[in-house]
């Protein structure tokens, strides 16, 4: 089973999101087998919740749909089973993950194969509050966006494990029409950081992709693109969307 | 009891950590500011139009067999306490150059109070409103916007009260520059509950004033109703210390469809920013609360309120639609204040308590004009 260093080891990173469990248990593992066939290197899987606060309209809505179909934290975690060759990463937010216990959930995870994990609601302090003595394999993935001061972007890249998820945008998920001057000085301002760096929220196109890389990153997170491919045409449309980016992640540059 | 659990917290996405530590740098500063004190003093006195009065219910207190004493918040400008914490933090807003200002509203009553201050201090005013709600309370979207605000639907979610809290939290994340969030109760992550607790104190400031004054002693007990808790921890404030006098929060009971209970009826969980009671399924998934009062349809509590629960300071029980409604006409009847919904709850609890508590303080938060439609829905009188 590759770990997420080993991933950087090998090159840059594509890293696409799916809602676990969208649009249903057995569509959703369709999905996550389309990606890895077309060059995900990690696949980010989102836990449904009620209140997606982070996530823009289009995961919003996928999670609902999830939930429609009783999707819960369990059935998540078997769709991570199914692919114990690519590392997954999970996102899930702080109620459902305290909800499950916070021990019991890493132990599933661990035992589902899962690599990281991403709490989006719960930055690093409340996370030293919350879960800080339980140890765990899998590796905490903590967020730095455009206005995380200069000393606070330092003790996030101290204590985020795998990689830092660099915040593209000042929002929320969702595809956005282009990639913005504040992403290339938030690169710049992390510049220091001895962890890889992926950046995520607003990657919509191969295009993204491509500045991304240019600007410095080490992998690049798609998600709402890829369920806006998906709800538009189907597996074909994921399969298409993820081979082009795949193959520009996996392009030179120069 | 002790406290053991740490309620409250910054549970907010890393984007929004960096706005909240400005917010409570400013806010520290303005609550040490004898000019900031002043101010929203004279704003209270002359545009609100406090303080208000502390009056003993004769009538009601015979029905019921206790001395109930009401804090008549419903005299206040916009017909409830929540222009407190409007005006409040919209005189924040101003000072920290913010120009614009947004707020969740469930019903509409957060929405107006927001709408109103926004208009008195000339500041851009959009408020984001459930469809649902936008649907089944038009003329309070309306009266939004006859104040100059703009109603921004919200299609997500379950289209409610929850939902619109989330639009507005991204909203503050994406604009957070030239932006206020003016959150409506002692609900969010820090530094919300602690931010409208302080606007709200004035209520039990006044209160305990006013009682010692006229009763030369303090109330037995104070009762409250609680939805996100703003007007209950605005009141209760002022008197934690007071040991001997004793704190109750009318929670929604609701009826056999649902409720708004969350001390209650529900668990420790974290939501919207903050660690709290909230009604929960077994995944953690927040539920819809249900209630015959708008304003107290919010499937969890402020913290603070958690703390006292949990500290056994104040108790919390449900009260439910038929009970408040019933109040609701004892008030109406004997007194001839016709209370809001919401703290009809407040009013149905005091009557329970009649028999543990001689005098009995009641924060009447709100007047039931608004509330009148639903009086006629649920009584099947056909007005339209």
């Amino acid at each position: 089973m590759t770990s997420i260093e080993e991933v950087f080891e090998n090159g840059e990173a594509f890293m696409p999101f799916t809602v676990g469990g969208y649009p249903d248990k057995e569509a959703s593992k369709e999905i996550v087998q389309a990606l890895v066939d077309n060059g995900a290197d990690i696949v980010e899987l989102g836990v449904p919740f009620s209140d997606p606060m982070a996530d823009g309209p289009t995961i919003t809505e996928a999670d609902m749909e999830a939930l429609e179909h009783d999707v819960d934290a369990d059935d998540v975690l078997e769709v991570a089973s199914e692919f114990s060759d690519t590392p997954i990463v999970l996102l899930a937010y702080a109620n459902t993950v305290r909800r499950y216990g916070y021990e019991a959930f890493f132990e599933a995870a661990e035992e589902a194969g899962v690599n990281g994990l991403i709490i989006p609601d719960m930055p690093p302090e409340m996370y030293r509050e919350e879960i800080g003595d339980i140890e765990t394999d899998v590796n905490q993935i903590f967020l730095i966006g455009q206005n995380t001061p200069e000393k606070r972007v330092e003790e996030i890249g101290e204590l985020t494990e795998g990689f830092a998820y660099i915040v593209a945008v000042k929002g929320t998920t969702g595809a956005r029409s282009s990639f913005s001057d504040q992403t290339q000085e938030l690169m710049e301002k992390t510049e220091g950081l001895k962890v890889p760096r992926c950046i995520g929220f607003g990657i919509s196109s191969s295009e993204h992709a491509e500045k991304a890389l240019e600007s410095g990153a080490d992998g690049v997170i798609m998600g709402s693109a890829i369920i806006d491919a998906y709800s538009d045409e189907g597996l074909e449309g994921v399969e298409e969307l993820a081979s082009e980016v795949s193959e520009t992640v996996g392009g030179d540059r120069s | 009891m002790e406290q053991k659990t740490e309620f409250g917290g910054k549970y907010v996405p890393e984007l929004l950590v960096p706005v909240l530590e400005e917010l409570e740098e400013e806010f520290e500063e303005a609550r040490n500011s004898e000019e900031f004190k002043q101010e929203f003093e004279r704003h209270l006195n002359e545009f609100a139009g406090r303080p208000t009065s502390v009056y003993k219910a004769e009538n009601l207190s015979e029905r019921y067999g206790a001395e109930i004493y009401l804090k008549r918040e419903d005299l206040l400008h916009g017909g409830a306490h929540k222009i407190n914490n409007t005006l409040g933090q919209a005189l924040l807003a101003k000072k920290m150059g913010k120009e614009r200002l947004i707020a969740e509203t469930g019903a509409g009553q957060h929405g107006i109070a927001t709408a109103m201050a926004g208009a008195y201090f000339d500041m851009e005013v959009e408020i984001y409103m459930g469809r649902k709600d936008v649907e089944r309370q038009k003329m309070n979207a309306l009266r939004i916007e006859k104040c100059g605000a703009e109603v921004k639907p919200v299609d997500q979610g379950a289209k409610t009260l929850k939902d619109a809290v989330n639009a507005a939290i991204q909203d503050y994340v994406a604009n957070s520059e030239d932006t206020h969030y003016l959150i409506g109760s002692v609900v969010g992550p820090d530094p919300f509950p602690e931010i409208v607790r302080y606007f709200q104190q004035v209520i039990g400031e006044e209160a305990r004033e006013q009682f010692l004054e006229r009763e030369g002693e303090l109330p037995d007990a104070l009762v409250a109703c609680v939805g996100g808790g703003s007007n209950a921890i605005g009141l209760f404030h002022e008197f934690i210390e007071d040991e001997e006098v004793a704190m109750y929060g009318a929670e929604a009971g609701g009826n056999e469809d649902g409720n708004a209970a969350s001390i209650s009826q529900g668990e420790v969980g974290i939501f919207q920013g903050f660690k709290s009671y909230f009604l929960q399924d077994d995944s953690g998934n927040i539920e819809e609360a249900e209630s015959v009062s708008a304003g107290l349809d919010y499937p969890g509590v402020g913290p603070q309120h958690s703390v006292l629960s949990e500290m056994e300071r104040a108790d919390y029980f449900a009260v439910n639609d038929d009970a408040a409604m019933k109040a609701f006409t004892d008030l109406s009847e004997t007194e001839g204040i016709i209370p809001a919904l919401e703290s009809a709850h407040a009013v149905a609890l005091a009557k329970e308590l009649a028999d543990e508590h001689d005098k009995i303080l009641v924060n009447l938060s709100g007047r039931g004009d608004k509330d009148m439609h639903t009086v006629a829905e649920v009584e099947g009188l056909d007005f339209d």
